[in-house]
């Protein structure tokens, strides 16, 4: 079952490295290319098995390619059953729906990693966008949504006043994609993580995305990614650490892209 | 939440590139079904009552 899940993962991760390579950016497509992968993927996996079984059995390896050929073998398994699962053999009707869910474990998440691949598409330069995460953590909010509004209404003093020092239970991370031909396309995402450790002690974490692909400007995303610890216990001075530093730089905002 | 000022996929799927795709991906699945056929053989084969 494990392992089923892993193929179909791996397909997802197959699918989302051609979309990459291919340049295509579509939701719908992305799941038609990850179901597409996902369902060769499947028919050679079932080619490879029954090569491997006949020889097993057989003494000699014989690759089902012809479907027809493959679905007669198939039968002959269902009608014999191949393996036991708690002391039992599973056959016809029962081995059947084994497969077909199974079927549906290397598909699913093929098609779900695909559908979610998201990485920011720069339309213009015709490349996509790299990722950067930001060096420091930023103090979670209480209302998150007020948050998302003043990030929205381009006030990003809740990120550049909050800067910590050191991650606490519960902060935020900051990532930016920027194009890296042009300056106009930059794009923030925003994940809140809880730690905590568990029964046994070890450190636990979970994400929770705040915003995503938020379009920012070019000037305070790279104000973001200055940001830096500093050991001595203050957030670097090279860097322009609040929102006002920038104003009274006199960057103006560009057109977002 | 305001989702125009949000990146958006513009659903662009160039012919090559969709060629690229299913190309690259279905090397990388074929790949993958060899390990998973080995896998399965290996963990089920046992009980064979062919």
């Amino acid at each position: 079952m494990i392992a089923t899940g892993l193929f179909g993962a791996g397909c997802g991760g197959c699918a989302v490295f051609g979309l990459s390579l291919g340049k295509v950016r579509g939701r719908l497509t992305n799941a038609f290319a990850g179901f597409i992968i996902g369902f060769a993927s499947l028919y050679l996996a079932w080619v490879w098995y029954l090569f491997l079984a006949a020889r097993d059995s057989f003494g000699q390896g014989l690759f089902f390619f012809d479907t027809s050929a493959m679905f007669s073998f198939m039968q002959l398994i269902a009608a014999n059953g191949m393996w036991e699962i708690g002391g039992a053999t599973p056959t016809g009707g029962a081995l059947y729906t084994i497969w077909v869910i199974e079927a549906f474990i290397v598909l699913i998440p093929a098609i779900l990693i695909a559908f979610s691949a998201d990485t920011p598409f720069c339309e213009p330069c015709n490349q996509w966008s790299e990722e950067s995460a930001c060096s420091v953590t930023f103090r979670a909010p209480e209302d998150l949504d007020q948050f998302r509004q003043s990030l929205e209404d381009e006030n990003y003093s809740p990120l550049f006043d909050n800067a910590l020092l050191s991650p606490e239970d519960v902060c935020l991370h900051a990532k930016i994609h920027r194009c890296p031909k042009c300056d106009g396309s930059t794009w923030l995402e925003v994940e809140q993580v809880r730690t905590w450790l568990d029964d046994k002690g070890e450190a636990q974490s979970s994400k929770d995305t705040v915003m995503k692909h938020l379009a920012i400007s070019r000037q305070y995303a790279e104000a973001l990614l200055a940001l830096l610890p500093d050991p001595s216990g203050v957030i670097s001075e090279e860097s322009p650490a609040t929102q006002n530093d920038l104003v009274e730089e006199g960057f103006q905002d560009e057109e977002l892209g | 939440m305001r989702e125009e000022l949000y990146y958006k996929p513009s659903g662009g799927a160039p012919f090559f590139g969709l060629m690229i795709t299913m190309i690259v991906g279905t090397l990388g699945g074929a790949v993958l079904s060899i390990i998973y056929a080995l896998v399965s053989i290996t963990t089920t084969l046992s009980s064979t009552s062919l």
